[in-house]
């Protein structure tokens, strides 16, 4: 049972008998708990570690014991924050992405459209970013501004990289392909290379491999990006949905 | 555990070695990987990942454990899971399949 902030705060068996109750302090860390019973599922509904107490929120790596996110936020040059937790105001809103301040309480948040994201001339790593604050639940001014972002950098960059991008998503999501991906996209810090292109890369190759069933349980492969060569490491699930566990350039 | 990923023979693994001294650590994501700042002698490494390790966690699904190389240091040790669910179990470098490249 999740209550205000998606918190997990009672766990209850099929008869509905409570196993397990667990409180958080404001910033996320366990403050007490009763039963045996245990999810991973923690503070504000999140995929928690159980020993390290760190969360996973997509984007970064939230620490409740500090308030702070183990790393720095890729916008803080727009957002004026670099390492705290929903704007420093974590009884009203929190952080699914890692790169936003959802607030369940505001008006934005329920706000529906997004003229932004539907321009073709966004540079891609600010349109993902505004995509996947907009799906996390960000506001729809939160999550704008990396589209505002986008088309300050816009003069500097118009390849026409996003229409490539968008078919190769496109390819995959016509082969039915699920792909979820992990840690890859850390290792192309240095690199020069977009996470979205390398992305869309990888899960063009690996419909392609899945349309022809040649790819069962793990596998490896690699693609080629603006001439550098990415390994990345597949595996599929019984549903058919493919993890890409990492992948990484190779000199 | 790094020095357990050290044991086998590939090229570049002894410069490895000399840096596990000098390394300092700070975790990097909920399934326990760790960013690595070494120093030492540079490692010829084939690969910008030398080595793995494999092992199965308590459902039977593969923990990969991949030491990262970039520019001859070692840069980070890299952890997750075949279903990208946080491990369950305790990692015991005795329980290690190695495979290096």
């Amino acid at each position: 049972m999740a209550i205000r902030l998606g918190s997990t705060r009672m766990l209850t068996d099929s008869s509905g008998e409570v196993t397990g109750t667990f409180s958080y302090t404001a910033l996320g860390r366990p403050a007490s708990s009763t039963g045996t019973e245990t999810t991973p599922l923690g503070y504000a509904g999140q995929l928690t570690n159980e020993s390290s107490g760190l969360q996973y929120l997509r984007a970064r790596v939230y620490d409740p014991g500090t308030g702070q996110f183990l790393s720095r936020d890729p916008m803080s040059d727009v957002t004026g924050v670099a390492y705290a937790y929903a704007g420093n105001n974590p009884i009203n809103g929190y952080d699914p992405s890692g790169l936003c301040n959802a607030n369940p309480f505001s008006g934005g948040f329920w706000t529906e459209g997004n003229c932004i994201s539907e321009s073709p001339a966004n540079p891609i790593p600010y349109y993902e970013r505004e995509i996947e604050a907009w799906e996390a639940g960000c506001s729809y001014w939160e999550s704008i501004q990396y589209g505002f972002k986008g088309a300050a950098v816009l003069a500097a960059d118009s390849a026409g990289l996003y229409g490539v991008v968008r078919a190769a998503a496109g390819r995959a999501a016509a082969a039915g392909v699920d792909v979820v991906f992990g840690h890859g996209s850390r290792h192309l810090a240095g690199t020069g290379l977009a996470q979205a292109e390398v992305e869309a890369a990888i899960q063009s190759q690996v419909a392609s491999q899945m349309a022809r069933a040649s790819a069962a349980g793990g596998f490896w492969g690699r693609v080629v990006v603006n001439g550098q060569t990415i390994s990345y490491r597949a595996y599929v699930l019984p549903d058919g949905t493919v993890n890409v566990g990492t992948y990484y350039v190779v000199p | 555990m790094i020095m357990a990923l050290l044991r086998q023979e590939f090229p570049g693994r002894q410069a490895l070695r000399e840096q596990v001294s000098s390394l300092a650590v700070a975790p990097i994501d909920v399934e326990g990987s760790l960013r690595l700042e070494a120093e030492g002698p540079r490692a010829e490494v084939r690969e910008r990942v030398p080595v793995e390790a494999m092992v199965e966690d308590v459902d039977g699904v593969t923990i990969h454990v991949l030491l990262h190389v970039v520019d001859g240091l070692m840069s980070e040790l890299e952890i997750y899971k075949d279903d990208l669910k946080a491990p369950r179990r305790e990692l015991s470098p005795d329980d290690f399949r190695l495979v290096v490249f």
